[in-house]
């Protein structure tokens, strides 16, 4: 119960007369080194977003009603939460603070904007990240658990048997067993993706299954197939054209952090 | 004739539709089809409501992980979860990953740096605006190097020249960078795989969240694609427009008319939580429309609680309904916050629950002529450690930070809360217009967790068959599938519901649960306006014996795998507006706080679990309720799925017959429809009223506007004719119930209809009144038809 109430909005704002006493008594400065966030929030009180930004003006001035008199000047509001000291301790406001100078922290100049060879060593080095894995397209011939019962075994090997003496084909629209919700055509898939729709022990089986041949049966968790593999795609590394949107954010992202970890080394300096 | 002859033509009539490739959505990004595309759809596994740290609420909580984090963890990444203490000492993964996933961060207090850069904002004459500005002249000012972190990517100077802005997507150049709501959409693209292999697909999305005294009013917005808003519009934009009404103008202002390729879908959730006052009543009819438009989909089952409906077992009432199902994770308060006090069922706000919204949705569309509240179902986590799709009841360690950050906090603080579920689309492929158009439709379902497989479909449907090869095209061409409407049939009959459902396979450490029974759940609304409800079993057994190992959780007794049936109602009124879902139900399984509970030494299936309970920590005390001692929880639970509603309307389409024909030259095309409204809809006034008609698939094949005042009046008989771009002639004949409404163009050009078996959707608009028909129609030698049933 007690954590409950410590997650509803009401709470927080019940919560502000403790606030309220915490900001009129501010603990110590503390001389351990200052945390990231601590030189973030700093840095962006330093340079007046706590006065300028329009989110905190309006969690201020929402902080400010709830002990203000004239809700209607808004001004007063924020000025009235302002000399009570909620801009310094207001845990949203901090937290938004930092987060708007984390993400100032990791902003790529536009001079240092990567060119295609930059990007395309980056994916080079990325290639377990870009990488398709290998994928095949299959048609499997469904053999329900509840429709065959005890003669489920007999009844696919027969199948497998009369598919593959009679050559028939898997486009074949008479193609024997019961319908599969998901259908008869699958693919091209991954390993991963077939495991997710039929079971690891069948993502096993069509590993080892012959191209452009029915091969069975395998078990899922609904009952057995026969499959015929009509297509393999080894596993590829697509081009950067193809990928560039990931790539460059990708790219992006990696530069911002280093960036940010070097603008924080150079506040710390300060 | 001779019996050869009819032979060949009822295997003409009855064969399935070729499979085409045309889907009924067109394309509006730059990326690769995917090489996976299935015509009769596939159903991707997702979730699209996860929160990060730029959360103001996921960071109080302790989470420091952010949107690019979330979609890592949806695809199979590890990340670091928040203990009781706010470190970063805990990690989750899922074992199997999502197809699809939208971080819906609250938008609120995003912040707002970016308008300083745009002229004309109230914010850019401001002093931080102008030392943003002048950046690059004072190299040597104060705070330089705070203040250059300020510059965002390529403004105030966009490098448009270099590539990454002009041809990548996802990148825009134009807008201001430094903003959450850039950072969100940056994650979005570095995650969304537009190759043809279509591994994942991401969403750029938000969350709304007006809370009034704690009751939830809120709802997340989906994008379809990287075309958004400049600022995500939270509640504090909108609200002098009202709740919702704020939003949906502000969406429509700065989305749907900014002619930039946007398109969204509004997503409401929890309403368990909100007090009754998520649904609200229409202020009028086209208020009604507007909602039904914005809103599509609802999210039935999330982290906190299910929203379906509401039993309480020991009371032995429920909220308007008698379905003891309905005590399926159930949260106590009606809103949440310091005054959410234990409400009873009789006075638990009725508007909290989706089901009895929906049957006053009926009663609505009696009234007003538009439902608002026609709602398709998803699930979702509302996670707000950024574990999107961690569902798992097996491995589940919270989803709010350090509020659950151990297994005390978990069981002593949040024991009603759950994993949450999981949002299903039946789509062609997996990318976003793909699932997006799914969406629009309403051709998604939810699950409480697991991944079983549900499809379900009701028309006609007369030789639809459980087990025949051609199900799903028969279903197509013949019905509509869940999220869709329906008209009267041919002799007022009741319409048949296919339903169709398999097991989650599970995985190999994890099976699956086997299926128990399926479930339509029927609502509807009498002459007189009072609404009802009905819970049928159509498949499976409900006493099958199957249970769990108290000792392992294992499963014992056999369910199905797969369960189909074909049913048609016995209360079936042709002139009763009704809605018909589908619940599927697993055999039971442990609930996550049973295995929780087990492991703390706190066993709730044993006959001294009190015992154990007094000597655990204080924390596992509530380990022991049980059917017995509490209203909604359980030992064990039912995971279950639902599908997305159909609509039975009076006044559908129905009995649609029609040809597009395709002449030899261009501009020589044909297209002739006939189709009937068995009521006429209340706010018909075809004096009054514009009336639009048209024919759809990706692209519009055929449109007439006629504009208000426009249609003429002989007796019974209403038309309209065109001669220009062709011959156009629009009869609408008033009947002593409905109407027929006959459309004959000659001489037009047709040539975005494509020529292959494929889905077509016909619209008809006046007032506020809307219907439509979709349906696979065939290819037959120069044209498209649809089946006449």
């Amino acid at each position: 119960m007690i954590r409950r109430l410590g997650r509803a909005p009401l709470t927080h704002f019940a919560l502000l007369g403790a606030l309220l006493w915490w900001s009129w008594h501010p603990a110590p400065e503390s001389t351990a080194p200052a945390s990231d966030a601590t030189l973030l929030l700093h840095s962006a009180r330093a340079f007046g977003l706590d006065h300028t930004d329009a989110a905190i003006r309006h969690r201020l001035a929402t902080l400010g009603g709830f002990v203000g008199e004239d809700a209607s000047d808004r001004t007063a509001l924020i000025d009235l939460a302002r000399r009570l000291h909620l801009d310094r301790s207001d845990l949203i406001v901090q937290r938004h603070l930092t987060q708007m100078m984390e993400l100032a922290a990791a902003q790529v100049p536009p001079a240092e904007y990567p060119t295609d060879a930059e990007l395309t060593r980056w994916l080079s080095a990325h290639a377990a990240e870009f990488t398709v894995p290998a994928r095949m397209r299959f048609t499997h011939v469904y053999l329900s658990r509840a429709a065959h019962g005890a003669r489920l075994t007999s009844d696919a090997a027969t199948i497998l048997t009369t598919l593959q003496r009679e050559h028939v084909s898997p486009q074949d629209a008479d193609l024997p067993g019961e319908p599969f919700l998901s259908g008869r055509e699958q693919g091209p898939l991954t390993r991963a993706a077939i495991e997710r729709s039929f079971g690891s022990a069948f993502a096993d089986a069509l590993e080892r299954a012959p191209l452009a041949a029915w091969f069975g049966p395998v078990a899922s968790p609904f009952g057995l197939h026969v499959i015929w593999v009509s297509e393999r795609r080894a596993a590829e590394m697509p081009s950067l054209t193809a990928v560039r949107g990931r790539v460059v954010h990708g790219w992006l992202h990696e530069r911002g952090l280093q960036h940010a970890a070097e603008r924080l080394t150079a506040l710390r300096a300060h | 004739m001779q019996r050869w002859l009819l032979s060949v033509l009822s295997v003409c009539v009855l064969s399935a539709p070729a499979v085409a490739a045309t889907p009924p959505w067109a394309r509006t990004e730059t990326r690769a089809a995917c090489a996976n595309s299935q015509p009769l759809r596939q159903a991707f596994f997702g979730d699209v409501h996860i929160h990060t740290r730029f959360s103001a609420d996921a960071y109080i909580f302790g989470t420091r992980v952010g949107p690019r984090d979330a979609y890592d963890f949806a695809t199979g990444g590890t990340i670091a979860v928040s203990d009781d203490d706010e470190q970063q000492t805990r990690s989750a993964s899922i074992d199997r990953p999502l197809d699809f996933a939208a971080v819906t961060d609250h938008a609120e207090l995003f912040g707002e740096v970016d308008r300083c850069i745009t002229p004309g904002s109230p914010a850019y004459e401001v002093n931080l605006c102008q030392l943003l500005r002048k950046v690059e002249q004072t190299a040597d000012e104060e705070f330089l190097t705070t203040v250059s972190w300020l510059f965002p990517l390529g403004i105030p100077n966009p490098p448009t020249g270099l590539s990454m802005c002009t041809d990548t997507p996802g990148v825009d150049c134009d807008a201001a960078a430094i903003s959450v709501w850039q950072e969100m959409q940056a994650a979005a693209e570095q995650f969304y795989d537009r190759t043809d292999a279509c591994r994942f697909t991401t969403f750029i999305g938000y969350e709304h969240t007006p809370s009034p005294l704690g009751r939830h009013r809120h709802r997340n917005v989906i994008f379809r694609n990287q075309h958004v808003p400049p600022i995500a519009l939270s509640h504090l934009d909108t609200l002098p427009g009202g709740v919702p009404q704020g939003l949906w103008n502000a969406l429509d202002a700065q989305c749907l008319q900014a002619g930039t390729g946007c398109d969204a879908v509004i997503i409401p959730h929890n309403s368990n939580r909100s007090g009754g006052e998520q649904f609200v009543d229409p202020t009028d009819a086209a208020d009604a429309l507007r909602r039904q438009t914005f809103e599509p989909l609802v999210e039935i089952h999330q982290i906190k609680g299910n929203s379906e409906c509401r039993f309480d077992r020991l009371a032995g009432l429920g909220v308007g309904s008698t379905d003891d199902l309905c005590t399926f994770e159930q949260m106590i308060g009606a809103h949440e916050g310091p005054d959410a006090t234990d409400v009873g069922v009789n006075d638990f706000p009725r508007r909290n629950l989706i089901r009895p919204t929906l049957e006053d949705g009926l009663g609505f569309e009696q009234t007003l002529g538009a439902n608002p509240f026609r709602f398709g179902f998803i699930g979702g986590t509302d996670t707000h450690d950024a574990t999107a799709g961690a569902v798992d009841e097996r491995t589940w360690i919270g989803g709010q930070g350090r509020n659950d950050g151990s297994a005390a906090s978990l069981i002593g603080g949040n024991l009603r809360t759950n994993p949450g579920g999981l949002a299903v689309v039946w789509a062609e492929e997996n990318s976003r217009d793909a699932i997006f158009a799914a969406m629009k439709r309403r051709e998604t379902y939810a699950t409480s967790g697991t991944r079983p497989q549900l499809r379900f479909f009701a028309g006609d449907l007369s030789d639809v068959t459980c087990g025949a090869a051609d199900f799903l095209a028969r279903a197509y061409a013949t019905g509509v599938a869940m999220g869709g409407e329906l008209g009267p049939l041919r002799g007022r009959k009741s319409p048949r519901f296919a339903v169709w459902a398999m097991k989650d396979p599970g995985t190999a450490t994890a099976p699956g649960t086997d299926l128990q029974r399926l479930q339509i759940v029927k609502g509807w609304v009498d002459a007189s306006g009072a609404t009802h409800e009905e819970v049928v079993d159509v498949a499976g057994d409900a006493n099958n014996g199957a249970t769990v190992d108290p000792a392992t959780c294992a499963p014992q007794g056999l369910g199905a795998a797969e369960l189909c049936t074909v049913w048609e109602d016995p209360h079936f009124d042709p002139l009763q507006r009704a809605f018909y879902y589908v619940r599927a139900l697993e055999n039971p399984s442990c609930r996550w706080s049973t295995r929780v509970c087990q492991q703390a030494g706190v066993d709730p299936f044993a006959a001294d679990c009190a015992a154990q309970a007094a000597a655990a920590p204080a924390a596992f005390g509530d380990c022991c309720l049980n059917t017995s001692t509490d209203r909604f929880l359980s030992p064990t639970i039912q995971e279950r799925a639902w599908s997305s509603p159909i609509w039975y309307r009076p006044d559908a389409v129905a009995r649609l017959r029609g040809r597009v024909g395709f002449g030899r030259r261009t501009g020589r095309d044909h297209v002739a429809l006939r189709f009937q409204l068995a009521e006429r809809p209340p706010t018909w006034d075809l004096k009054r009223d514009a009336f639009t008609l048209s024919i759809t698939d990706d692209d519009t094949i055929f449109s007439l506007a006629v504009p208000a005042g426009g249609l003429r009046r002989h007796g019974k008989r209403w038309s309209y004719k065109q001669r220009t771009g062709g011959r156009v002639t629009l009869t609408i004949t008033d009947r002593p119930r409905g109407a027929i409404v006959a459309l004959a163009a000659n001489g037009i050009d047709l040539s975005n209809a494509a020529r292959e078996d494929h889905p077509v959707s016909v619209t008809i608009a006046t007032g506020v009144f809307r219907a439509e028909h979709n349906r696979w129609w065939r290819s037959r030698g120069a044209g498209l038809a649809p089946e006449t049933k």
